[in-house]
């Protein structure tokens, strides 16, 4: 076994150094995925915990894939349930909600750029961000995503390059990226 | 002649549209100083993308549950609802059942004096003396 797996059991086991490891490495990361795929700061926090909690309860039979795509899937099924959840109690689609009311993106985001790169990455439709979402932050191959998503790779590969390339375009405009 | 910036991007993204693209590619890098210094810039926009970081929140150690504390506690709920059927059965047996009254009814006096309602009564629970020396012939 893996010592990215060896590190997982460890802290499911209770090990509270390893729980402690295992938090540092992926917590920011699956914050940030639940953060662009539902683009609300008061659902991000839930979403990471039950991530983890999920992870932990789930019987796990294969390791031969990484504990960053792991942890990622799971924070993106979440992640989308989420949005579902979101969207039929406002009733907007296809795009982030404006009012976030309570919890605004300065709560959960110190860097100003960041902000500006979630709104850009806000901006794109749901194929879109959610497929550079999963490549960037979930941990995973191409080929992973496809999966995930159930595209052909080619499709993914498309779509990560029109959203990231969309994201510079936006981005320098807004004087973020030069 | 130096590369356009979509190509950079899919070389930096890895999604060159053939090996043999991806191939020109690094064999102009190697020779152009210019288009380098643009590739470390692509790779510089790619990271701010997919470098955004929230602040983390406190997180709680989710205590995975062993399987024989899940048995423990299926037993557990199994014994307290079965305790729950015992001392409700118990408790209807022990508790006396309560007469019920039934309210009197005035039944008036039907017209043949042969019945027990030809004779006056105060309610309908009380049978006069005089019915009992009728029934018994103790009146024509």
């Amino acid at each position: 076994m893996n010592p990215e797996w060896e590190l997982f059991f460890r802290a499911r086991q209770g090990n509270e150094k390893a729980w402690r490891e295992l938090v540092e490495k992926y917590q920011t990361r699956l914050a940030a995925l639940a953060l662009l795929i539902t683009g609300s700061a008061a659902a991000t926090d839930d979403i990471v915990q039950e991530t983890f909690l999920r992870a932990f309860e789930a019987g796990i039979k294969n390791t031969a894939g990484t504990v960053s795509g792991y942890l990622g899937t799971i924070a993106y099924r979440l992640a989308l349930k989420e949005v579902k959840r979101l969207r039929r109690d406002v009733e907007l689609e296809g795009r982030y909600l404006t009012d976030d009311s309570g919890n605004p993106l300065e709560s959960i985001l110190t860097r100003e750029r960041d902000r500006l790169v979630v709104e850009a990455v806000g901006t794109l439709d749901d194929a879109h961000r959610e497929t550079l979402v999963l490549r960037c932050y979930g941990g995973h191959s191409y080929d992973e995503v496809a999966k995930i998503m159930r595209i052909p790779v080619g499709t993914v590969k498309s779509r990560i390059f029109n959203a990231v390339a969309t994201c510079r375009k936006l981005l320098r405009q807004k004087g973020v990226l030069k | 002649m130096h590369i356009d910036d979509d190509k950079l991007l899919r070389y930096v993204l890895e999604v060159c549209s053939s090996d043999a693209e991806r191939q020109d590619i690094s064999e102009h890098l190697s020779a152009c100083a210019e288009c380098r210094r643009r590739l470390e810039g692509v790779r510089r926009d790619v990271g701010v993308i997919a470098g955004v970081r929230p602040r983390p929140a406190p997180l709680a150690m989710p205590r995975r549950e062993s399987r024989s504390g899940v048995l423990y506690r299926s037993l557990r709920i199994a014994a307290v609802f079965a305790l729950g059927i015992v001392v409700g059965y118990g408790a209807s047996s022990v508790v006396r059942e309560e007469p019920v009254y039934i309210s009197p009814a005035y039944v008036p006096p039907p017209a043949s004096p042969d019945s027990i309602y030809g004779f006056a009564v105060a309610d309908a629970t009380e049978v006069p003396a005089r019915y009992y020396e009728y029934v018994l012939g103790g009146e024509n």
